[in-house]
């Protein structure tokens, strides 16, 4: 008979938790702290880790739950009803979708700044420059077209396409030298850190990250082959803390926050203002110049 | 109607309480089982561009490359786990009881283990990369890489299956078979592959469904790239970021294809379960 109560009383609590739960009204353990939840860019997840620790530090009360993915992923995610705080994709071909479907509840800003390098395993000489990407039998790993990380990397190849220093052909050469994919920036550089990749086309975040200290040789790409990566940050209309959400996002660009993204290799943006104009065809295209960090 | 099912196999003991329950149950499993396939299902017949993407290029590839290396993976399979699974059944030494006990771990490991796993092995830096390219050969993003991960998710499912099926085969039948000049291989062709036929089967079925829904160990050990190594499943993966009609075609499709591969495999044993003439 007790066992009987027993069991009912288990499956009661363990039902309960598991509705309350998904609520995600409260941190396990620490009933007195509102959970703000951040969705970020997979580039961001070392710099992220440190700000929503020291966020934390300063607002005692707030347990930071932070997840990292593929930009595209997350917007996809929120798009079919993921409930989160913050949304801080790489590129604003991710924001802008969240905006047009009236998801965000303030206007989005630039808060960082990023770019492509190309990374090379530091114990392999097959890639030694950016011509070497064209050679025949070279393995190269970059992010999928969806990816922001992707985007950047076939803008990259496009200017380098349309510069006189590369021979014609050299985008689709190294394009065809490609063998996987990613879906998210942090597979590229893993590929190549295991040396399964004679190279990949990463951000210069991912080439000076600490986990891949001695890995990784990086092959810098010239700044103007290059598009500034431009990262923005909103407060999503669904937040469950929308006063916390404000107050982390405006940490994230204050001069503490700037400071703890620069660490990890950010620079600060060229313009804090994002393209106000509805997502177009043209914007995924062309840069605005206006937005360009080398002019 | 629901009341004549429940009592059609009313044939044993009394279910007493037992028997609202089990109808409870069975609504919530049927609801929670069934209505994630209807939604999909719906969702995809309401998804402009549906038909469209049954026949864009991204689904055709992915189509292709799965059929093709499933049935690769399965005929290895098939050919390695075949005398395998009889020796497992047949002989008795600690050695084996050792390996016994491994051979379903890769049912159990999580298919991105298994991806990194296969790296260690296989990779360029891998403990066979140095072997393998002075060998010229270069496994890591190929259609082979696929075929490997399959096979390597894929095959306990089919061993296991068979393993069980030739241990449910009399050996004194295959004794008589021999006694009477029947050659060991026409014995094991014409009764003991005969006798083991449903398991045999079935756990083929089942190796098949693993290794077309492959996709952590795929991911990590193959990559991601159309035509070459991107199956069914990373082409849903892929397209479920860009276009939500490819990605719901696709899921379509191999829900068709499993749903189909079941179905055949329970008429298969229908008739299998018949007693031969």
């Amino acid at each position: 008979m007790f066992a009987r109560y027993f069991l009912s009383a288990i499956a009661a609590i363990s039902i309960a938790g598991l509705f309350g739960g998904c609520a995600g009204a409260a941190a396990p353990g620490a009933p007195d702290t509102d959970t703000l939840t951040v969705f970020a860019a997979a580039s961001l997840a070392a710099s992220f880790a440190e700000l929503s620790d020291a966020f934390e530090a300063q607002h005692p009360t707030v347990n930071v739950a932070a997840h990292f993915a593929g930009s595209q992923t997350l917007r996809t995610q929120l798009e079919q009803g993921a409930s989160a705080d913050v949304f801080a994709p790489a590129d604003w071909q991710q924001m802008a979708p969240l905006r047009d479907a009236g998801l965000l509840a303030d206007t989005p800003v630039y808060f960082v700044a990023n770019r492509i390098t190309v990374v090379a395993p530091a114990h392999s000489d097959a890639v030694q420059s950016l011509s070497d990407l064209a050679k025949a039998d070279v393995k190269i790993a970059i992010a999928a077209a969806e990816v922001p990380a992707g985007a950047y990397t076939r803008r990259s190849l496009e200017l380098m396409a349309a510069d006189a220093e590369f021979p014609p052909g050299f985008a689709a050469a190294v394009l065809a030298n490609v063998v996987t994919n990613e879906t998210s920036v942090r597979g590229v550089a893993q590929k190549v850190s295991l040396g399964e990749v004679d190279a990949g086309f990463v951000y210069e975040t991912d080439a000076a990250a600490p986990q891949h200290a001695g890995r990784l040789r990086a092959i810098a790409v010239p700044l103007h082959l290059t598009e500034a990566a431009q990262y923005p940050i909103a407060t999503l209309a669904g937040a469950a803390q929308p006063a916390h959400a404000a107050k982390f996002v405006e940490f994230a660009l204050s001069d503490d926050g700037l400071a703890i993204l620069r660490k990890h290799g950010f620079a600060p943006p060229a313009n804090i203002a994002c393209p106000c104009g509805s997502m177009t065809p043209d914007d995924s295209t062309a840069p605005t110049p206006a937005l360009r960090r080398d002019g | 109607m629901p009341i004549r099912w429940f009592r059609q196999r009313d044939s044993g003991p009394t279910l007493g309480l037992l028997a609202p329950a089990g109808l409870a149950a069975t609504v919530i499993y049927v609801l929670f089982i069934g209505l994630p396939i209807v939604a999909l299902l719906v969702r995809a017949g309401q998804q402009d561009g549906f038909v469209a993407g049954l026949t864009g290029p991204l689904v055709l590839q992915a189509l292709r490359l799965s059929l093709i290396t499933s049935a690769i993976s399965m005929i290895i399979v098939v050919l390695i786990g075949t005398p395998f699974a009889l020796l497992l059944a047949r002989r008795n030494s600690p050695a084996l009881r050792i390996i016994d006990a491994f051979v379903e771990l890769p049912i159990v490991l999580p298919p991105v283990v298994a991806g990194v796993a296969m790296l260690m092995a296989f990779g360029r830096s891998g403990l066979l990369g140095p072997a393998l390219s002075s060998a010229g050969i270069s496994l890591p993003f190929t259609t082979g890489a696929v075929v490997l991960a399959q096979i390597f998710v894929a095959a306990p499912f089919y061993v296991r299956a068979a393993r069980i099926g030739f241990a449910g085969v009399d050996v004194s039948y295959e004794d008589v078979s021999q006694t009477l000049g029947v050659s060991p291989w026409a014995t094991f062709r014409r009764l003991t592959i005969p006798l083991a036929w449903p398991s045999l089967l079935t756990g083929l079925t089942l190796a098949w469904a693993r290794a077309i829904s492959e996709f952590g160990a795929t991911i990590m050990f193959a990559g991601n790239l159309t035509g070459r190594t991107q199956t069914m499943p990373l082409a849903i993966m892929t397209a479920l970021e860009s276009s939500l009609g490819a990605a719901l075609a696709l899921s379509v499709l191999l829900l068709a294809m499993s749903a189909l591969a079941l179905a055949l495999l329970s008429a298969a044993l229908g008739r299998a379960a018949k007693p031969a003439p």
